[in-house]
């Protein structure tokens, strides 16, 4: 059974990149172009191994996707991993504080990111 | 960097050409004490040489000595008075001149003034213009960048299927190929064990034919036997005949012995043709033995060894060819893998180089924000005077704030896969 991911991000470039990338590891993608999307994928019964998120996006960014999805049944100590231009240090420490298990700065290449992917899921 | 520079105002020109104007009032007070102290040589001078000739002239002699000193110093002061009053005439026609020039110049600085100050607005005006079509653009290339790099993805993903498609297929085949290969080592196993089979068979048939040869020395001697039969019945023959004869001398009494006698006689006599057949038989089946002999086994047996051996051979070959295919599909198959893994390396590649569409898409888009910000200062500041002397303040608040929000995003380096070497915005791959 291939482990479920949920890549969100608001760049349709990114999200099919990702995508591609992923499914040729053999990983199942799901993908959302916002944190209100996302949330409301999970919250329609989706139960991902792993959300890869952005930081910066409308409607509703990566911290507060975080924030929320930590708070919905089943999903305290799913692996999220934020993929983000982002290298603010206060950032970082305000997704660890939220919650995140890691911090990626774009881009990432596939090996690295399978890498981390097997390093957070064991088994993947 | 290319320095932009607005036409500064004049009036300090202006202004320093005014106080060029008052270098002449300068010139004029000195000229008025010089002119104050040449009087006073003068009055002197008339007092010192006219004294006696006009002491000499007056009529009252207790006054003339007075009267004379001050007739010399009011004339003297008179003379000067004169001169510097000419020379102050002269001097405020010459600046009455000046400030009509210099109101002019004013006037034509200002209207100048009021013309630069006009371009520069709509200098301003034309840059918040250019900067927003500067901003569609912007707009414009990140939309194509975005549908280019959406297709290259989209052709990757295809490359990629149809390499796995490939490998699949040489997969497929290379199984097909080992069923191929275990039916056709079962076979030639069969077809060894025939050829063997084959090959043992001129042996065997000698055997054979030893064995037929020992059959028809058998039979030959089985013909002698045939002989001996008929030699018996001939002398049985004979042993009738006598008995007859002696039988037909007894009379009645021996006549029963004369038919047992015939009886004798005619199992004698076939006896003789039984075995006169047995012979003719015997020489029918000896003789057709050995011309098949002769002519299948003897004459055949080398050839049919031969042949036996190639068949050995040819199977061997055909084993060996097809070892040499089956190593050629396993070669072709690791050579293919080895070329997808490295295909499938290179797309993983190329889809994170292709997430650089994405860094340079948010750069962009920063600057797009910058740049707004900097055409409303500018469209601002040409609809205010006020705003216009606070420009440069605030633009460079804004260059200010546009380069520490950028030092808030990583650098991208040349190599996805690589390390980065810049730790000063910390590690690109964090794990908490």
């Amino acid at each position: 059974m291939p482990k479920t991911i949920l890549v969100v991000d608001d760049s349709a470039t990114m999200i099919m990149s990702l995508k591609a990338s992923l499914e040729m590891a053999g990983f199942q993608v799901h993908t959302a172009s916002d944190g209100v999307k996302a949330l409301e994928t999970l919250k329609g019964g989706l139960k991902p191994d792993l959300i890869i998120t952005d930081i910066n996006m409308p409607n509703m960014g990566g911290l507060e996707l975080i924030k929320n999805a930590r708070s919905l049944p089943g999903m305290r100590f799913m692996p999220i991993l934020a993929l983000t231009t982002e290298s603010q240090q206060a950032k970082r420490d305000e997704a660890k504080k939220l919650g995140a298990t890691g911090w990626l700065v774009k881009p990432v290449g596939g090996q690295d990111l399978v890498k981390v992917i097997k390093q957070v899921l064991p088994g993947a | 960097m290319v320095a932009i520079r607005f036409p500064r105002l004049q009036l300090s020109a202006l202004l320093a050409r005014l106080d060029a104007k008052q270098q002449p009032m300068l010139w004029l007070f000195a000229t008025v004490i010089a002119l104050t102290l040449l009087g006073s040589l003068l009055i002197w001078l008339t007092f010192s040489l006219a004294q006696p000739w006009l002491i000499g002239q007056l009529p009252q002699p207790d006054l003339r000595i007075p009267m004379a000193a001050a007739m010399l110093v009011g004339g003297a002061l008179l003379c000067t008075n004169a001169l510097a009053a000419l020379l102050l005439m002269r001097f405020g026609l010459i600046n009455i001149g000046s400030g009509n020039q210099s109101k002019s110049a004013l006037v034509s600085t200002l209207r100048a003034e009021q013309d630069q100050h006009e371009a520069a607005v709509a200098a301003l005006c034309q840059m918040a213009v250019l900067g927003q079509t500067f901003d569609e653009h912007i707009g414009e290339a990140k939309q194509q960048s975005e549908e280019s790099a959406l297709d290259i993805i989209e052709r990757t993903t295809r490359l990629n299927a149809a390499a796995n498609t490939l490998l699949d297929y040489l997969h497929n085949s290379n199984q097909s190929a080992n069923t191929l290969g275990e039916d056709i080592d079962t076979g030639v196993e069969d077809i060894t064990e025939i050829a063997h089979f084959v090959q043992g068979l001129p042996e065997k048939m000698r055997n054979d034919m030893e064995a037929i040869q020992s059959v028809v020395a058998d039979i030959g001697q089985l013909e002698g036997l045939a002989g001996t039969i008929q030699a018996i019945s001939k002398e049985t023959n004979i042993v009738a005949i006598n008995a007859a004869i002696e039988a037909a001398r007894a009379g009645d009494a021996g006549r029963s012995f004369a038919v047992v006698a015939d009886h004798v006689r005619i199992l004698a006599s076939r006896s003789a043709e039984a075995a006169t057949t047995i012979e003719t038989g015997l020489n029918t089946v000896l003789s057709g033995v050995e011309r098949s002999l002769r002519r299948s086994f003897v004459n055949d047996s080398n050839q049919q060894l031969e042949q036996a051996t190639n068949v050995l051979a040819s199977v061997n070959r055909l084993t060996n060819n097809f070892s040499d295919m089956r190593q050629f599909y396993k070669t072709l198959f690791a050579v293919v893998t080895q070329h997808n893994t490295n295909i499938a390396e290179q797309i993983s590649g190329v889809l994170a180089v292709l997430q650089y569409q994405d860094v340079v898409g948010q750069k962009l888009s920063r600057l797009q924000t910058a740049l707004s910000q900097s055409n409303a200062l500018l469209a601002g500041a040409a609809d205010s005077e006020a705003s216009l002397e606070e420009l440069s303040e605030l633009l460079s608040q804004a260059q200010a704030t546009y380069l520490e929000k950028e030092t808030y995003h990583a650098r991208p380096t040349a190599d996805a896969d690589a390390e980065d070497n810049d730790t000063s915005s910390g590690p690109r791959i964090e794990l908490f």
